[in-house]
């Protein structure tokens, strides 16, 4: 798999506090990686190294092929653009001359694909007002368009819905969607709201504690958070040979865990095990959600 | 780096408070002179002055506007976050610091060149400068490359601290320090070797014989001093704004040349250095 970025063992350190630690992540091509983790996991200050704003206490990351310490990768870093936390806006511009700053930034030669961009992002009616002036969700609309100066092939979002209103962050998702699907950019998405990362994500990666707790694909986690009966037998073998009777889909994950999914009438199946030499020990139904899957793999424990 | 600059210049040229302190650089010059004019011609007054006398008066306090400016310009870039797009699509903090560098110096002798031509209005009272055109040419060289090492060291000040409201403050307070650490240093030196003290007498006020200044300093001190007062900008404009550069031949004008420039690019170094480590947020 062709990755935009990888990370080996990143580290950052503040004085005693470690923000984070050994931290490892891949984000493939073509992908929206939803990186999840609640306030204080690391999610930032992971945006804040890899575009350059801070440097790694230890570790390394690579962009593009090029590594982060190498000369190669102030080039790879004009493919990326990046709203880290607030918008980066000039606010006593306008939508379209703060477009034409960053137009001059990346030494563009024309001013041609501005009014494009503005479309894009639903900004072309702002006319000359001020970016003060502008809501929350237009500023952060107008930073997602100063970042996609310069068509860039991996966009980076740190927490783009926060403080929007539900109007706001449905049209910064399907933005989202439409850069990725229409123009295939690469989106590294950080949020703490779940629901609205599972609407958009086709990776994801969890931090907690400034490491990477577990990466997966959005179907790994669909089969990871599959309603399913997880029985506990004597013997899985058994087991398949019954489920196969059956013509159920299932999973083994051990000697005696399995996943079945399917409602299953476990009179009927406890019966069959029984003729197989099969004991049937629990029953347990499952039914997670990724915020549930979340709280199960990094523990439920209090923000720090 | 021509990227940078060309997006700064048109910042530069659509900055409000540049042009506020432009415009307030050059209403204080020429009332400076015109304040100067009348008291030349008015008959009671036994103070002789010159054009170059009024002139200069004014440089020492383009500090107060550059050191008001500079932080407000640059901190913009931190305050809106924009420093963080031309870092994230590449540029190196080397070229986003010259170009802040080179960007806060054309302001800064945008308002000196603004003072000094509007001290000219004084011409056509006296005419021309006693000191004669040559020295004048000296005099604003050496004032020009004064307010470029003043840029220096308040720009490094500048980028080292995110914060817009306190580097602003902070830069006011270090141009006034430097000020008054200057305006010291010239009162130190200007005191005599010997002095006598005025008596008042039966017949009359009578002064004593001569005798050693205890004020004065001399030797190595007095070498100390007077570099320091040529190192620091602000000494170099109190000099300039007492037309004491003069008296002390061309010669040493060139080492006040050579001196902010030395101060420039030391302080650029050092803002670098600390730049290049910091943590943008």
């Amino acid at each position: 798999m062709e990755y935009v970025l990888s990370t080996q063992g990143l580290s950052k350190h503040y004085k005693h506090f470690k923000a984070l630690d050994d931290l490892s992540m891949h984000v493939p091509k073509g992908a929206i990686y939803g990186f999840v983790g609640r306030n204080g996991a690391g999610k930032t200050t992971l945006i804040r190294l890899i575009c350059g704003l801070q440097q790694p206490t230890a570790g390394s990351y690579t962009l593009y092929g090029a590594d982060s310490g190498s000369r190669a990768l102030s080039a790879a870093r004009r493919r990326i653009g990046a709203v880290v936390e607030t918008p980066s806006i000039y606010q006593n511009m306008s939508a379209a001359e703060n477009l034409r700053q960053q137009y001059r930034v990346l030494g563009l030669p024309s001013f041609d694909g501005i009014d494009a961009l503005l479309e894009l992002v639903g900004l072309a009616d702002t006319g000359k007002k001020k970016a003060r002036h502008f809501s929350l969700g237009m500023k952060q609309r107008l930073g997602i368009a100063v970042a996609l100066a310069g068509d860039p092939d991996f966009l980076v979002l740190d927490e783009p819905v926060n403080g929007l209103d539900p109007q706001g962050i449905i049209e910064i998702r399907e933005l989202i969607l439409k850069l990725n699907r229409e123009r295939s950019i690469t989106v590294l998405i950080s949020s703490h709201i779940l629901d609205e990362l599972s609407r958009l994500a086709t990776h994801y990666g969890f931090i907690d504690g400034g490491r990477m707790v577990k990466e997966l694909s959005a179907a790994e986690l669909e089969a990871a958070c599959r309603k399913c009966v997880r029985l506990e037998v004597s013997d899985t073998k058994a087991l398949a040979r019954v489920l196969d009777a059956m013509g159920v889909e299932y999973q083994i994950h051990s000697d005696s865990l399995a996943d079945v999914f399917a409602q299953v009438n476990i009179s009927r199946l406890s019966r069959a095990l029984d003729g197989a030499g099969c004991e049937l020990r629990s029953a347990q139904e499952r039914d997670e959600s990724l915020e549930s899957y979340f709280v199960n793999l990094v523990g439920g424990g209090s923000h720090d | 780096m021509t990227k940078l600059l060309s997006a700064g210049f048109a910042r530069v040229r659509r900055d409000r408070l540049l042009w506020l302190c432009v415009a307030a650089v050059l209403f204080f010059s020429v009332t400076t002179m015109l304040a100067g004019i009348r008291i030349s011609r008015a008959q009671a007054s036994e103070i002789y002055y010159d054009m170059e006398h009024t002139y200069f008066d004014q440089a020492p306090m383009l500090g107060l506007f550059v050191a008001a400016f500079t932080p407000l310009f640059l901190g913009t870039e931190y305050s809106d976050g924009t420093l963080r797009n031309k870092l994230i699509v590449g540029h190196s903090r080397r070229d986003i610091y010259l170009s802040n560098l080179i960007l806060s110096t054309f302001a800064a002798l945008l308002m000196a060149l603004a003072g000094l031509l509007g001290g000219l209005v004084g011409l056509s009272h006296f005419g021309g400068f006693a000191m004669g055109w040559l020295e004048y040419a000296v005099y604003v060289g050496v004032f020009l490359l004064s307010v470029v090492s003043l840029t220096a060291i308040l720009t490094a000040l500048q980028m080292s601290v995110s914060n817009k409201a306190a580097s602003a403050v902070a830069s006011l307070l270090l141009w006034l320090a430097l000020l008054m650490l200057g305006s010291r240093l010239y009162n130190v030196l200007c005191e005599p070797a010997m002095v006598s003290e005025a008596v008042l007498t039966v017949d009359g006020v009578q002064f004593t014989d001569p005798h050693p200044n205890p004020k004065y300093v001399s030797g190595a001190v007095r070498q100390v001093y007077r570099l320091l007062l040529n190192l620091l900008p602000t000494g170099q404009q109190i000099l300039i704004s007492n037309n004491d550069l003069g008296d002390i031949a061309l010669s040493l004008s060139a080492v006040d040349a050579v001196l902010s420039l030395v101060v420039t690019a030391l302080s650029s170094l050092a803002g670098l250095l600390v730049f290049r480590k910091k943590d943008i947020k």
